[in-house]
Formats: structure tokens, C-alpha cells, sequence
């Protein structure tokens, strides 16, 4: 995409973002209104101007999302991340902490021979012995578990 | 006295602290080794590790991860012509040249005498520096710290991003965020979408460890390229010979101090641009600067003194002001907040024994540094071979673990992976994710002296007046439109050349 057009985009975007968060403020007393409205207004004059400066300075540079990455392994990455976002808060921390470590790893090898999910699983199975030593053991942290509760 | 000798003494010849400062040291340096990992992304992995230590034992790991990381990216700078951190770039010039001629020990430790004298000169200016400006700090009002804070985010805002109006928009929207929650004087909701979970608003550290840490990681998923590692070949007698060596090349020290020290103070401007600067500045005062890019000391001594010079400046206006000059010095921030240390002047009367002790570590972190730069090379050599999936997955893991064991809130875990893909939109469209981290830092702070200054303003019946009329207040703002107004005409005088093809600037993946 050109960066003129994601500049207007954003800018169109942030304009919204700003009117729909106006929105949030509805009821609250004057004290506590001043300083986010403020925001919200120099938020849409700043879209504005970004809109604007891009249709003034035709900005041609290219900007792309994905940029030099490879997509097929941004899209599953991405995908093991929210996911185990999800579900080491609702279904069981540390298997979702052994699960997305193989998973990443596993994902990204390019060759997955015997030896290389070994490493894998020693690597994820290293991680989750870690962070039991440290956080849970040593600070006393304990992580939620909903399966196994 | 400010602090008491005898507890500092203690506090750092502690053989567990010091024990701690060394594996922080080494954690910094493989943080800068490893080519798109960084100094501010080991910051926020390493604060939630550093949460039920003492504040002076936690402030001085996260110094060490910061030190150890400016000298780390020299490594790959010098072994595969890849800068380990934006700032190493200069380092590759003749770094990696030397390395081609067989010199790659000569030139890694050229790279560490330099960073340690960097590192030796920034504290002792920290040291000397930050006690005055804090005095005067101590005099400022509630709307010097509101302009103060202003200030701080126009200067980021319009220094880091590249745009204006786009750092700008990052900053808003980071104290938009430290807007959520509860009002803290009327106690209404705002933007919590009739949520229990936003009441208590979005941890600091947390959204941090999202904004660096997780688009960091996602911009490693680039395809395997082939990187070819210089042959590092050790021989004895190479470290002092390169010492004796770089005594005789103390000019060029001197001026990556300078440059160092001076870009450093000042928010935002970032540790690519110094270097550059220091780099050019010993070619134009060398005897030889037709020589600097084939593989000479001082174009590897003057950029790698100068980012180290830069840990100490930039966190002058970070611990007088609380305005961090550097992402890194941002993170340090926001951890200093979460051990309870607020910035300024009763920092160092209230607080001085952590402060001090702090501020005299690190020394002992450069003298780290030198001891295991030295020792360990040939690890820290070893580490450009780790595969990109393993460092992934560590960060990824470290992020959510992290995030989790700050406040063992599952709304942080939340807010860190919407951060991190916020982070990472904002990265790509290159809005950076400084002015956002900013902004979420000095947000409470901003609102404070604002609500502050109104209250006193109508007490001394003009609030206008108490806003614009104080002496120190003026020149803030004075400062704030000039530094706004400097970048906007430097953007306008780079948009106009439209003949002939753009210049593409260098560019480079750091968060």
C-alpha cells in the first residue's frame, strides 16, 4: 500500500476512534472530563491533519503490513499467540506455556526430523521446568489452572 | 549527606547482588548480541523477574541489562556487518572490515574498552548531573509538571516516530490508555466499556512488555537468510596491545563522550543518530579520515563509546525529571513506578540509599561488562547461531509468563497481547511505539499536575494565568513549540524535493 493511502486511512480511523470514545464519557463529571476530551479533540485534529498532509505530499513510499516477513508463518504465529493468550487464563497455564512453545518452534522448523522435535520438546519441557522454579517455587506465584482445579 | 557510604558499600559488595548483576549483565549482552533483539525488549522481559527483589537489587539488574546491551550489539556488528541494536550501526563500518582482515578480536575489544569508558563517563555525568537539574525540579509547580510532561511527549513524539502528527497520535493515544479506569478525584468510570475488569485501569509494565517485547518477536519471523560469520581467531597479548592502542586514541573516546552525553539528555533523539554523529565527528578531527571504513580502531571505538556514554545520559532527565530519554530508560521508568520509586528530587533525599546505590552500580555493572566481555566472547559469538523459532518462542512465553506474575491478573495477560498487537500495527505503519509507551507512563502524572493547577489555578482566581505566567513554565513551553516547530518545518523541507528518485533512508526494525 502507498503510505499516502494508509495515512488517510489511519487518519479516517483515528477521527472514529475518537468519536466513538467520546461517546464512553457520557456522565462523567466535569473534573474527570476535561483531560480525556482533550485528548479525544487533539486526537481527530491530529487524524485531520494526517489525512490532509497525505493528500498534500502524496506520500509514494510503499508500506506493507507484512513487510520482509513470511506471511504463512506471521498468520501462524499470530495464531498460536492469541490463542494461547486465551488459554493459559481459562483453560491451564502451564500446559498452554508447554503447548505454544512446541507449537511455535515446531511450526517454524523447516526440517522436522526426530531429532529436531526433541530439541523441541526438551526446549518447551526446559521452558516449563523454568518457570516453575522461578515464579512459582521461588516467588510463589501460582498460575490460574481451571482444568486441573 | 544524601546517602549513607556504608550502606552503599554494602548494598554492592553484596555477593548475591553482584551475583545477580552478572547474569543481568550477560542476559543485556546476549540481548544486544542477537540481531533483532534489543536492550529495551531484555528491559521489559526482565522487570516482572525483578518484582520481589529489593528496589536498589531490581534497579541495578535492569542497569546491567541496559549497559550489557549497548556493548552486546557490537557483536554481530562486527562478526556479520548486522548491527545488533540500532545504535551498533555505526559499528559496522569499521568493525566489521577489521574482521575481514583477521582482526575480529582487535575490534571486538576495541568494542568493549569503548563501551566500557562510555559507560564509566555517562555515570559519573549521571552521577554529577542529575542531583542539580533534580534541585531545580524540586522548585517546579504543578504546571511546570504538567508542561514538563508535555514536553517530554511532543519532543518523543515528533523525534522518534519519524511524523509528526503520526508520534503525535501514538502519544494521545498512550494517555488515552493511562485514562482508563477510575478518575482518581470523582471516581467515574471512563472508557470502561461497563467492564469490571478496566476499572483498575491498564498496568503500566504489562502493556510495556506488549508494546516491545511482542512485535519484537513478531519481526524476527523473516525468512532464513544466509548470514556469514566472520572467523574469529584468538590469539594472546591482543587484548592489551588494543588497549594500549585505544589510550593512544583517546580523542576519539572523548568525543563519543561528548556526543554521548549531549544527544543523551535530550528525550527522544535516539542512539542511531548519536553515533552517527560521534562517527563523523572523529573522521573529521582524524589525521587519516580517508582511511575511517576500511577497517580502523577508532571508527569501532568513537560510535561504541558514544551509545554507552548515552545509558548514563539519557537517564539524567529520567531520574531528576521522569522524563526518560530512551525506549530503554521508558521501561526503566515504568519499572521504577512499580517498586514504588517516583523520580525527582526527594529521590535521591527520600530514597537516596537505592538511588545512590543505584547510580555507583553502575559502575560496577561497566566493570562487569569489561570482566565478561572479556571473559565470555567466545559464548557471546556462539549465540548469533541460536535458531529464530527458539528466541520466539522464549520471548512470547517470557511475555505472557511476565505479564501474569506482575500483579497475578489475568486482565494483564489481556491487555499485554492487545498491546502487542496494537505494538505491532503501529510499528508497520510506523507510528513507533515509543510516543504510546510515553504517554501511558506520564499519563497519571500529566493529569495530576493538570487537575492540580486548576485547583490552584481558580484558588488564586485566573487558572490561564497559573498555567502560562510562572518563569520555568514559560520557557517549557517556549522549548515545546520550538522543538514542534523545528520538526514539523524538518518534515516539510524533506517532503519537498519531489524531483528526481526519493532517497530511501537506511531502515532498520527496532522498536
Amino acid at each position: 500500500m502507498k503510505e499516502m493511502h494508509v495515512n488517510i486511512g489511519a487518519g479516517i480511523v483515528v477521527c472514529l476512534l475518537a468519536l466513538f470514545l467520546n461517546g464512553q464519557l457520557d456522565g462523567v463529571p466535569i473534573e474527570g472530563l476535561i483531560m480525556p476530551r482533550a485528548l479525544l479533540i487533539l486526537l481527530a485534529l491530529c487524524g485531520v491533519g494526517m489525512a490532509l498532509q497525505a493528500l498534500v505530499q502524496r506520500q509514494q513510499n510503499r508500506l506493507e503490513f507484512f513487510g520482509d516477513l513470511d506471511i504463512k508463518n506471521f498468520l501462524g504465529v499470530i495464531a498460536i499467540y492469541v490463542v494461547s493468550v486465551v488459554c493459559c487464563l481459562y483453560v491451564s497455564f502451564y500446559l498452554t506455556m508447554f503447548l505454544m512453545c512446541l507449537g511455535v518452534t515446531t511450526f517454524l522448523s523447516e526440517k522436522k526430523t526426530k531429532r529436531v522435535m526433541a530439541v523441541n520438546v526438551l526446549f518447551s519441557a526446559g521452558s516449563l521446568v523454568f518457570i516453575y522454579l522461578f515464579f512459582t517455587w521461588l516467588m510463589n506465584i501460582t498460575f490460574p489452572e481451571p482444568l486441573f482445579a | 549527606m544524601m546517602f549513607d557510604p556504608l550502606v552503599i558499600v554494602s548494598n554492592l559488595l553484596d555477593p548475591m547482588t553482584l551475583l545477580l548483576m552478572a547474569i543481568a549483565v550477560t542476559f543485556g549482552i546476549i540481548m544486544g548480541a542477537v540481531p533483532g533483539l534489543t536492550g529495551t525488549l531484555g528491559l521489559a522481559l526482565m522487570t516482572p523477574f525483578t518484582f520481589g527483589m529489593e528496589p536498589h537489587v531490581a534497579l541495578l539488574m535492569l542497569g546491567a541489562v541496559y549497559g550489557g546491551a549497548e556493548y552486546g550489539g557490537a557483536i554481530p556488528a562486527i562478526l556479520i556487518n548486522t548491527p545488533g541494536t540500532a545504535s551498533a550501526l555505526c559499528t559496522t563500518f569499521d568493525g566489521y572490515p577489521m574482521a575481514k582482515k583477521g582482526q575480529a578480536q582487535k575490534a571486538l575489544y576495541a568494542a568493549l574498552i569503548g563501551s566500557v569508558a562510555g559507560g564509566v563517563f555517562g555515570t559519573f555525568c549521571l552521577i554529577f548531573l542529575s542531583i542539580p537539574l533534580a534541585a531545580l525540579a524540586m522548585k517546579f509547580g504543578a504546571a511546570e509538571q504538567f508542561w514538563l510532561c508535555i514536553f517530554a511527549l511532543t519532543i518523543i513524539a515528533s523525534l522518534s516516530a519519524g511524523n509528526v502528527l503520526k508520534g503525535l497520535v501514538g502519544a494521545i493515544l498512550g494517555l488515552l490508555l493511562a485514562c482508563i479506569g477510575m478518575d482518581p478525584v470523582t471516581g467515574h468510570p471512563r472508557f470502561t466499556f461497563n467492564t469490571l475488569e478496566l476499572l483498575s485501569g491498564i498496568s503500566v509494565v504489562p502493556a510495556l512488555i506488549g508494546l516491545f517485547a511482542i512485535p519484537q518477536a513478531f519481526l524476527l519471523l523473516k525468512p532464513a537468510g544466509q548470514t556469514a560469520v566472520a572467523p574469529y581467531i584468538k590469539r594472546p597479548g591482543v587484548f592489551w596491545q588494543t588497549v594500549k592502542e585505544s589510550i593512544k586514541h583517546y580523542k576519539d573516546i572523548m568525543i563519543g563522550n561528548i556526543v554521548g552525553i549531549v544527544v543523551g539528555i535530550m528525550p527522544g533523539v535516539g542512539g542511531n543518530i548519536a553515533t552517527f554523529i560521534a562517527y563523523n565527528e572523529s573522521k573529521r578531527f582524524s589525521k587519516h579520515p580517508e582511511k575511517f571504513g576500511t577497517g580502523v580502531i577508532e571508527g569501532v571505538l568513537s560510535p561504541e563509546t558514544c551509545n554507552n556514554t548515552m545509558v548514563g545520559g539519557a537517564q539524567i532527565p529520567l531520574l531528576s525529571l521522569g522524563i526518560p530519554g530512551s525506549a530503554p530508560a521508558a521501561v526503566l521508568l515504568g519499572a521504577m513506578m512499580v517498586h514504588g520509586l517516583k523520580p525527582g528530587f526527594k529521590l535521591f533525599t527520600e530514597q537516596g540509599n537505592t538511588t545512590f546505590t543505584y547510580m555507583f552500580g553502575l559502575l560496577v555493572t561497566n566493570i562487569l561488562v569489561l570482566i565478561l566481555g572479556f571473559l565470555l566472547i567466545r559464548v557471546f559469538v556462539k549465540v548469533l547461531q541460536i535458531p529464530q523459532r527458539t528466541l520466539i518462542a522464549a520471548i512470547l512465553t517470557l511475555a505472557i509468563v511476565g505479564s501474569y506474575a506482575i500483579n497475578n491478573s489475568g486482565m494483564d495477560v489481556l491487555s499485554m497481547g492487545a498491546m502487542g498487537l496494537v505494538g505491532y500495527v503501529l510499528l508497520r505503519f510506523k507510528f513507533g511505539v515509543a510516543p504510546m509507551a510515553l504517554g501511558l507512563i506520564l499519563g497519571e502524572t500529566l493529569e495530576e499536575g493538570f487537575k492540580l493547577s486548576l485547583h490552584l489555578g481558580a484558588a488564586k482566581g485566573n487558572v490561564l494565568l497559573y498555567f502560562f505566567s510562572k518563569p520555568a513554565s514559560v520557557v517549557i513551553i517556549i522549548l515545546t513549540v520550538l522543538s514542534l516547530g523545528y520538526s514539523l518545518y524538518c518534515e516539510y523541507k524533506k517532503s519537498k524535493p519531489k524531483s528526481g528518485a526519493a532517497k530511501e533512508e537506511p531502515e532498520f526494525d527496532e522498536v
